[in-house]
């Protein structure tokens, strides 16, 4: 395809749908009074006889009583209520959006499948659903194989009162799979999960509230890697336990039959697999080497997308838990340290993890939130530059980076900055000293500063002081 | 402020409107960049041509929706800054927009029509399907937003966000298959 083909086209979309993008705002969920009616009068239903209850016992006794010892019960018969839709504006799916056969339920999936999908029959029964309360609807669903995937899991129904002769997908919430192996070949893996928008998310969350979060490309190298650790693992059995996120994951968004279905890999070894038709996971566990092997390819082998590393902001004021002393730092700065002596004082906290960053261009200052990946590269920065020796300079040009971490909220008088004549400076009350670190080195510093930085918005404020 | 009352400043040469434009929208102007460019850098370059585009546009020209026209023109000189570092291909393929020519990779459609054909039956096709869908597409692909950005913007969960997309793709397939281009 010519290059900027798709964006050239996209360019033609109308400015009404790029306003209504921008503006659009989540729905507030309506209410619908139609929908509402059996639900009152339920409510209704339950007053009245409440009323004549109570109407028909002997004298009322008041008493007061704590929530606790409120266990009495109302003579009253359970009644179930649901917003109903009209029958008639109904497909058969919709109708019988949730079937029970031989004790299996099945649900719905919003999609209708074509004959060439379909395998053999299976079995020919009548269900039925309740509509209204007492109001029971029948049909006969003849229930189909469908072609390349498990039956156990998916099935195609087909009502035979339905004119239309539509086969309906639906999903065995029953379905459980006793091993990894088990359920790669029940979904038929390798033919049927695409990999829609062809990326691999892995996302690192640090104690200290920072996170790095790469996004990789998922081409044949890693679909092979993907498979071959599935069909390594498959004896790997599948254990009843909810997600449980650790601070490691790695998530593939996938379908299967057009269901969205997904894959998380966390660093405590567990593998779960979900399908967007239920809310159940399958958890394997896989076991933290496995993670670990297939986190190494994807560092290794797979082609980066983009690479997001900072922190939330709100972890950025963080109060720390001892008050650094900064009673050292004027004799060490006036005595001509180095800069990786100054960066080793007990107490000076140069190196910091958290830090607000300003952006002085001489006209506005512009916040930056940061966190461990900037610590490094400063870090990094600092070891480079350890050698250089203080010297008494002050900055001539406006451009600069300030820096402030978050040890100094209440000590006021201390500034450092990196400035674009190649010093960086270190300021405490009247006592300046600079370091020289090199135009090229603050040019390479801020290129980098800008890919692992996050400008400050008031979505996620930084409290300064 | 409303855009009625930036644009008649910009009507009087007062280039205080620009100010109220960044207030009002520069972030969601940068983004749009930021999106594209990927390079807070570059992408600051963009917003600053924007405002300087719309300064020198506004007037003859009297857009209404103001925002779309911002929009529009701030991705377009995103994808020129693209286009002359001849990076336009290879980040094309990183951003989400790579998701549609995945889906409609089958067939060459400048054999066929040219871009501008095809985006008009995109947006025709999008009157066809129902608001929350449409916001979706134009959000990830017309915005390169990321789903999770998506999903906080609509109140909707990722896999939900993910889904719908998925079938609108699938919907513009079968309606481009209808017009015979596929």
């Amino acid at each position: 395809m010519k290059d900027g083909y798709f964006f050239d086209a996209l360019n033609e979309i109308s400015d009404e749908h790029i306003a209504e993008a921008v503006a659009y705002e989540p729905k507030a969920k309506i209410i619908q009074w139609k929908k509402l009616v059996p639900i009152a009068a339920c409510l209704i239903a339950i007053a009245v006889s409440v009323f004549a209850v109570t109407q028909s016992e002997k004298p009322v006794i008041t008493t007061y009583v704590t929530t606790e010892d409120y266990t009495y019960s109302l003579p009253m018969t359970t009644v179930s209520c649901a917003p109903v839709r009209d029958w008639e504006s109904m497909n058969y799916g919709e109708r019988f959006n949730y079937i029970t056969v031989k004790d299996v339920r099945y649900v719905l999936c919003d999609e209708t499948l074509s004959d060439d999908t379909i395998g053999n029959s299976l079995v020919s029964e009548k269900v039925s659903v309740e509509y209204m309360k007492d109001d029971f609807r029948t049909a006969t669903a003849e229930i189909y194989e469908i072609k390349d995937i498990s039956s156990d899991i998916f099935t195609a129904f087909r009502f035979t009162e339905d004119e239309k002769g539509e086969y309906f997908l639906y999903y065995n919430t029953d379905y459980t799979p006793s091993t990894l192996g088990h359920y790669i070949d029940d979904i038929n893996a390798v033919n049927n999960i695409s990999f829609v928008d062809k990326t691999i998310t892995y996302r690192n969350d640090y104690p200290n509230g920072d996170f790095k979060q790469v996004t990789y490309r998922i081409d044949e190298k890693v679909e092979k890697e993907l498979f071959e650790m599935l069909t390594r693992l498959k004896d790997t059995a599948c254990e009843p336990k909810d997600y449980h996120e650790t601070t490691e994951t790695v998530k593939i968004y996938t379908e299967v039959m057009n269901q969205t279905h997904m894959i998380y890999l966390t660093g405590g070894g567990e593998l779960y697999t979900y399908f967007g038709a239920d809310d159940d996971m399958f958890c394997f566990n896989i076991g933290t080497d496995e993670f670990r092997k297939f986190v190494a390819f994807l560092e290794g082998e797979a082609e980066t997308i983009r690479t997001l590393m900072g922190c939330p902001a709100s972890e950025l004021v963080t109060t720390p838990t001892t008050v650094p002393d900064y009673s050292v730092l004027p004799s060490a700065l006036e005595s001509n340290k180095t800069l990786g002596e100054i960066a080793d004082i007990p107490g000076f906290h140069l190196k910091s993890t958290s830090w607000v960053v300003y952006e002085q261009d001489g006209e506005e200052d512009t916040v930056y939130s940061t966190g461990y990946a900037f610590n490094e590269l400063f870090l990094k920065l600092i070891e480079l530059n350890s050698d250089k020796n203080a010297i008494v300079r002050t900055s001539e040009t406006g451009e600069r980076l300030q820096l402030e971490p978050m040890y100094y909220q209440d000590e006021e008088d201390i500034y450092v900055y990196l400035c674009n004549d190649g010093y960086l400076y270190i300021t405490y009350g009247t006592i300046t000293r600079a370091f020289e670190i090199g135009t090229d080195a603050y040019n390479e510093f801020m290129d980098e500063f800008y890919s692992v930085s996050c400008v400050w918005t008031p979505e996620h404020p930084v409290t300064i002081g | 402020m409303d855009d009625r009352q930036i644009i008649a400043m910009l009507f009087q040469r007062n280039d205080h409107a620009l100010k109220e434009i960044a207030l009002k929208y520069g972030k969601l102007i940068f983004r749009v960049a930021d999106n594209i460019l990927c390079c807070h850098e570059n992408s600051r370059e963009c917003v600053n041509d924007t405002y300087l585009a719309v300064w020198n546009s506004i007037p003859p020209q009297n857009p209404n929706p103001f925002i779309a026209f911002i929009c529009k023109i701030t991705r377009n000189l995103s994808l020129k800054k693209l286009r002359d570092k001849n990076a336009l291909k290879r980040r094309s393929q990183t951003l989400p927009i790579y998701e549609l020519e995945h889906e409609l990779s089958d067939c060459s459609f400048e054999d066929k029509i040219d871009a501008r054909e095809l985006g008009r039956k995109i947006d025709s096709f999008l009157d066809t399907v129902d608001e929350e869908s449409r916001v979706i597409f134009v959000k990830r692909y017309w915005f390169s937003d990321e789903i999770a950005e998506i999903a906080k913007a609509t109140g909707l969960s990722e896999s939900y966000v993910y889904t719908k997309l998925s079938r609108t793709r699938k919907k513009l397939r079968t309606c481009l298959e209808k017009e015979g281009l596929m």
